[in-house]
């Protein structure tokens, strides 16, 4: 009998996010397809539809853990339904997504069965006869290769893989109407709050403020570096955003915006695997940062190594000459 | 009440760092600056927060690592955490994430606690990982990637409300005991005072020094990741430098 390899499918009331069918990809992939016997969890009440959507699309067998206390995402309710998951197929190995869902129950179902833990893949590999992942450590300045240990939870950097191709044949759908028994936590409505920031989405060249800004003031360097280009907009990752250097609602990365401009300028951002996923796909970026060894210089069509303060301003003077002649 | 709240030593951002040749090992020279795990610090700036609005509010911060992470324990003392606890392993960058969270999970059992609050991730190893093994082995309910939290002394309750992304936000009610893990950004962590910082200094630390720690058996290869382009490294003046991206992207029509 092949060992047994299980996806969960995270969705948000009912509506199935985009990195779960990337995880689905994985079932395609040389070796590991034949390798395993696949298989895919969801949880939730109302999630039939769901699953016959995944199932579908990904030709790999849904199982549906239904229980009504489980309408709203819980980790303690998640778990449960995730272990019954794991004691009817006995997995060797359960891909999640390594988002904050994804994140709140993965290494706690790891725990509850027994499994190794291996967390913010970017890479599978097949080599000698085992997966190797890739992941990344601090801030994406060292990769870290491993050889999944069996068996083992994995959580995979949500835009790593390529969305899952439309099977030519529907997977079945199993639904299990579980019991998970009293739940502790009472989890609340998700609300969805309409941020600022839409300007991103048509801005042909983002400036992007990271901490190595440093201070409120120096964005006004990169005002004046915006203000070079017509259609232009800043934004900033996520520690921009927490010190108050610019609005969430321009924040750009996983759980953030995702843009495409013509023209990126990261500016002290250090290149971090979350930050990266909403900015890889911009025509041409250019990195300014103090630190040579910056991860954002792999991914950068020019790396200016220097700092902002000193940098900036001299690029924005020398194009104000040169427009000036 | 009392709030234990879990703390790692990282080394800052821009350090240097050496790869061993065989790439088992990260080694981080003698100089280097180290700082609280920025996660941490939201932690415990929410345990302040909580400490001033109820009474008699008591925070401990523990955390696994080597002798040298005594400093991080000092910084939250003097920010304000009124115990310490060290347990010490020198190799700590090799202790696997559940060596951890058991050593951490039998620290909570052995004293008395209501809430944990800990980081999202750690910013060097990037796990994600021991708040919710700790909540697993303890068996208590847990809620990661938190931006708002409030608690019910009375009813001993916390609400909290999770970010899944920056539009998007879930509340949950928990009772307490419940481990909380913070999301960046929940608040605006505050700096010591010199007279608090001065006071940590004579605090005791309680140092718990650790056996039982092994090398995970999962081997690691550390590399630098490799370009994915042909980057254009501007590493002259600063005038130079202006020119050359000048350059660049007018003959890219981009300018
Ligand atoms: C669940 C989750 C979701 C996340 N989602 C996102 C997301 O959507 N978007 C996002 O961006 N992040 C996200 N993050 C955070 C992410 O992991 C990183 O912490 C963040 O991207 C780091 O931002 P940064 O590069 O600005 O800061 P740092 O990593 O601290 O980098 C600062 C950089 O500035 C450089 N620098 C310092 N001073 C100067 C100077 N004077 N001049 C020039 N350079 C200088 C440094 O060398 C360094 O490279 C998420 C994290 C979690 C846990
Ligand atoms: N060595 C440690 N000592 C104490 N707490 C830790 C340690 N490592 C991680 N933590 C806590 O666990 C959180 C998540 O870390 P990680 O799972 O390593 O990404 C951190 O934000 C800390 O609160």
């Amino acid at each position: 009998m092949k060992p047994k390899a299980c996806i969960i499918i995270e969705h948000i009331e009912g509506n199935i996010r985009e990195c779960a069918f990337e995880l689905a990809s994985l079932a395609r992939m040389d070796h590991l397809i034949d390798r395993y016997d696949w298989s895919a969890a969801i949880a939730g009440n109302d999630i039939e539809n769901a699953a016959a959507l995944f199932a579908e699309k990904t030709g790999i067998h849904v199982i549906a853990l239904r229980n009504d206390s489980l309408e709203r995402f819980s980790g303690e309710g998640y778990l449960r339904a995730y272990e019954c998951a794991a004691r009817e197929v006995v997995p060797e190995i359960v891909f999640a997504s390594h988002t904050p869902l994804g994140c709140d129950i993965a290494p706690a179902l790891a725990v509850k069965r027994g499994m190794s833990f291996v967390s913010s893949v970017q890479k599978i590999a097949f080599s000698n006869e085992r997966i190797m992942a890739t992941r990344e450590r601090c801030n994406g300045k060292i990769r870290e290769d491993i050889v999944l240990p069996v068996p083992t939870v994995c959580t995979i950097m949500p835009g790593a893989l390529p969305a899952c191709k439309h099977a030519e044949t529907s997977g079945r759908v199993s639904v299990r109407n579980i019991d998970i028994g009293k739940l502790q936590s009472l989890p609340g409505t998700i609300t969805h709050s309409l941020t600022s920031g839409a300007e991103l989405t048509n801005a042909e060249v983002i400036v992007s403020a990271g901490r190595g800004v440093g201070t409120p003031q120096h964005m006004e360097h990169l005002r004046n570096l915006a203000s070079l280009f017509p259609r232009s907009a800043i934004g900033g990752s996520r520690a921009a955003c927490d010190m108050g250097l610019v609005d969430y609602g321009f924040q750009i990365g996983m759980t953030g915006r995702s843009v495409s401009p013509k023209l990126y300028f990261a500016c002290g951002i250090s290149g971090s695997a979350q930050h990266i996923a909403g900015m890889k796909n911009a025509r041409a970026i250019v990195a300014i940062n103090r630190d040579k060894n910056a991860p954002i210089f792999q991914i950068a069509d020019v790396g200016v190594v220097d700092a902002i303060e000193r940098f900036v301003p001299v690029f924005v003077d020398l194009v104000g000459d040169k427009k000036d002649l | 009440m009392h709030i234990l709240v879990f703390i790692k030593q990282v080394p800052h951002g821009e350090s240097p760092f050496e790869i061993s040749k065989d790439g088992h090992t990260i080694q981080f020279p003698s100089n280097t600056s180290y700082a609280i795990n920025s996660y941490d610090e939201y932690a415990l700036e929410e345990a302040l927060i909580l400490a001033e609005i109820i009474p008699d509010t008591v925070i401990s911060v523990a955390t696994i690592g080597p002798k040298k992470a005594e400093t991080a324990l000092r910084r939250a003392l003097a920010i304000g955490a009124h115990h310490a606890y060290h347990y010490i392993a020198e190799n700590a960058s090799v202790v696997s994430t559940f060596e951890k969270a058991e050593i951490l999970a039998e620290h909570a059992k052995s004293h008395p606690f209501d809430i944990i609050l800990a980081g999202s991730m750690s910013e060097d190893s990037a796990h994600a990982a021991l708040g919710p093994m700790l909540a697993a082995l303890l068996d208590i309910p847990w809620a990661t990637h938190i931006m708002k939290l409030e608690v019910n002394p009375a009813e001993k309750s916390i609400r909290a409300q999770r970010e899944i992304d920056v539009s998007t936000r879930q509340s949950i009610t928990l009772p307490m005991p419940a481990l909380i893990a913070v999301q960046s950004g929940i608040n605006r962590p505050r700096y010591p005072s010199l007279s608090n910082t001065l006071r940590a200094k004579k605090q005791e630390i309680v140092e718990i020094l650790l056996h039982r720690t092994s090398q995970s058996n999962a081997k690691s290869r550390f590399h630098l990741p490799h370009r994915t382009k042909e980057t254009h490294m501007l590493t002259g003046s600063c005038e130079e430098n202006a020119r050359a991206l000048y350059e660049y992207l007018h003959t890219k029509s981009l300018l």
